[in-house]
């Protein structure tokens, strides 16, 4: 059993619900935030994660944004082997018939990340990143951002104070440092966008750890400089082509939460902090 | 002596292509270091040519075999051949970008042109179709004598005339027919679709069988019997919806089944269908003909038992079977769009999605 074999399953499912009109039915929307909903497709690819993880990683554990119990201890990933799965990232633009979803499934042992799968079927893409590698359902050339890229911003709703006073000032480092802002409902998406050279840059502020971890390795693959902070189940991550970016964007998030944005090294554990 | 400089040192590029170059000093490029080290030891190897039934032996003695790329050489050819196969080409040395020879690239697809001129920023970079089947191995007795021994038909080269570029190079390659583009691209759908295609569909039912040759895969009845009706099928098609003249067709197609029968070449199979998902292309020799069959009205029941072939190649040896062995995981439609981009809802996907189930038993029953 290996990843290959979660993705083709996924890729599977995926090209059957894309016909089925009823695999975007929202089942239930999350805390009232409409911007948090659950579709069939959410489930089915949760349920398709969770019996693979049972039958090919017996020892594993899941951590999905479908199952998560509300007093999860962040501690728990620095030993073992970890699932984290975003099933469907982006499910209110699917359950519209908007463009951008893709699911995310990111390998944790001992709390380093190890591998990935990631399922974007608007592009007939899947990334998988293992420890020989990353493998890509069609041919990813290493990008280098085009003249008019912008920078992909995903930040969750009801931020903090400190929160609304750091996201003033990105949007400014943004402005000045691109063609500007661009947010589309999916960090899946603007991650692979980045990876295309279709972003200058990626920050996720305080989104959650499924949201984004899946492409650690990726990242590493890619050799794009980022920097990250966990913090509970929050994860603020900025990745980008130019170094100067990184570094302004991490120390307008250092000084508002009081987070250190670390380095991460290939191999390298991540700092959870509980 | 003129000089050549042949990148690939496989079948085409040290079993059939020294054939074409008489008067040429040769140096060759490749990556295999077993296979540079042994020739290099040894000073030269054979490679035999398969004429009315009897073997003819050239023994090749390279001016130079390296799996490095010699820049002070470079200005020095009056030839270069790429032969490394189609998915290689982008990763050749980046030395060649000093070579001021005219290049001709003998992959099987024309696009490998344009991919060498963008990659190393070359102009005179011209197609060429060897017409001919080389195997990668020979007899087991040749190879006793000699591992890096070839066996070859006696096949034509055809280059892309590349005009004033051609003059001192048609005096030195008297054997090589100079077709100017279009004939040339008439000879390259002639080979893919009568040649290419038949003879890999060959070698995904030879490996269901049991073959290890092409001409054993060849002598069991059922894989010919597919392999005679997707040629027949190709034809009507080509006949409906090309302008190519019928009487070359017919005589192409006809010769086929010979080559493919040469007890003499000891092709291996594993050559021949190494890489399904680059014969399964879009615009390849396998979906190509599928598309031109449907729009043409033609059903291509035989081309679709090869489709199914191909489908299920997935040997542990071959650089797709990471791939190919998990193609019930991700259902032939999936399958077909996200390796293939063949779309979902095009006629070519549904009528694969269709026929598959029933292609594949019949195949297990037939060839297993």
């Amino acid at each position: 059993m290996s990843l290959e074999r979660l993705a083709a399953q996924v890729t599977y499912t995926f090209t059957e619900a894309v016909r089925a009109v009823e695999s975007r039915t929202v089942q239930k929307v999350k805390e009232g935030i409409s911007r948090d909903v659950v579709t069939e497709l959410d489930t089915a690819l949760h349920e398709l994660s969770a019996r693979f993880i049972a039958h090919a990683f017996p020892d594993a554990h899941l951590l999905s944004e479908e199952n998560i119990a509300p007093d999860f201890d962040v501690a728990k990933l620095r030993s073992g082997r970890w699932f984290v799965i975003d099933p469907l990232d982006g499910s209110t633009n699917f359950a519209l018939s908007l463009p951008g979803y893709g699911y995310m499934a990111a390998v944790l042992d001992d709390g380093v990340p190890n591998g990935s799968v990631i399922v974007l079927p608007e592009h007939d893409q899947y990334l998988i990143a293992a420890e020989d590698g990353l493998r890509t359902a069609q041919r990813m050339p290493a990008a280098t951002p085009a003249p008019s890229a912008s920078i992909y911003y995903a930040y969750p709703p009801r931020l903090t104070a400190n929160g609304r006073a750091a996201r003033a000032e990105l949007l400014e480092l943004i402005d000045c440092s691109s063609s500007g802002l661009y947010r589309s409902g999916s960090a899946c998406i603007g991650l692979f966008n980045l990876l295309r050279g279709k972003h200058s840059a990626f920050i996720g502020h305080g989104v959650r750890l499924w949201d984004a971890l899946a492409y650690v390795p990726v990242l590493h693959d890619r050799g794009i400089r980022f920097r990250y902070s966990i913090d509970g189940l929050r994860f603020t991550l900025v990745a980008a082509y130019e170094e100067d970016v990184v570094t302004g964007v991490s120390e307008i998030i250092e000084r508002h939460h009081g987070l250190k944005m670390h380095a991460h090294e290939p191999g390298a554990p991540l700092d959870f902090a509980a | 002596m003129a000089r050549a400089l042949i990148l690939g040192s496989g079948a085409i590029g040290r079993g059939f292509a020294p054939w074409t170059l008489p008067h040429f000093d040769i140096d060759f490029f490749d990556i295999s270091e077993s296979l540079v080290g042994g020739i290099a030891g040894r000073g030269s190897y054979s490679t035999f040519m398969s004429v009315d039934g009897e073997l003819i032996e050239k023994v090749v003695t390279p001016r130079s075999i390296a799996t490095s790329i010699d820049a002070s050489q470079l200005k020095a050819y009056d030839l270069a051949i790429v032969s490394v196969g189609p998915r290689n080409v982008t990763r050749l040395p980046p030395q060649i970008r000093d070579l001021e020879c005219p290049i001709f690239s003998l992959e099987n697809d024309p696009i490998t042109v344009s991919e060498i001129k963008s990659t190393f920023g070359l102009d005179r970079v011209y197609f060429g179709v060897p017409d001919v089947i080389t195997s990668s191995s020979a007899s087991p007795a040749h190879l006793m004598a000699d591992p890096f021994a070839i066996h070859t038909e006696d096949g034509v080269l055809y280059l892309q005339d590349p005009g004033a570029d051609g003059v001192v190079l048609r005096a030195l390659l008297p054997d090589v027919r100079w077709l100017p583009i279009d004939q040339l691209n008439q000879e390259w759908d002639a080979k893919l679709y009568l040649h290419n295609m038949p003879h890999c569909i060959a070698a995904y039912l030879g490996h269901m069988a049991g073959a290890k040759y092409l001409h054993e895969a060849m002598s069991v009845r059922a894989a010919r019997r597919v392999v005679d009706g997707a040629i027949e099928e190709m034809l009507f098609a080509l006949k409906l919806v090309t302008r190519y003249d019928q009487r070359f067709m017919e005589s192409y197609a006809e010769k086929e089944l010979r080559r493919f029968s040469n007890t003499l070449l000891f092709d291996p199979i594993s050559r021949v269908a190494r890489e399904p998902l680059r014969k399964l292309q879009n615009t390849g020799r396998l979906i190509g003909a599928l598309r031109m069959m449907l729009a043409a009205g033609i059903r291509p029941a035989h081309l679709m038992l090869g489709i199914t072939g191909a489908l299920l190649y997935a040997p542990e040896t071959d650089a797709d079977h990471a791939t190919m062995r998990l193609l019930d995981d991700f259902g032939v439609p999936a399958f077909l769009q996200y390796h293939l981009s063949i779309p979902l809802e095009s006629m070519e996907s549904r009528y694969i999605d269709e026929h598959f189930a029933g292609a594949r038993d019949y195949l297990m029953r037939e060839m297993a």
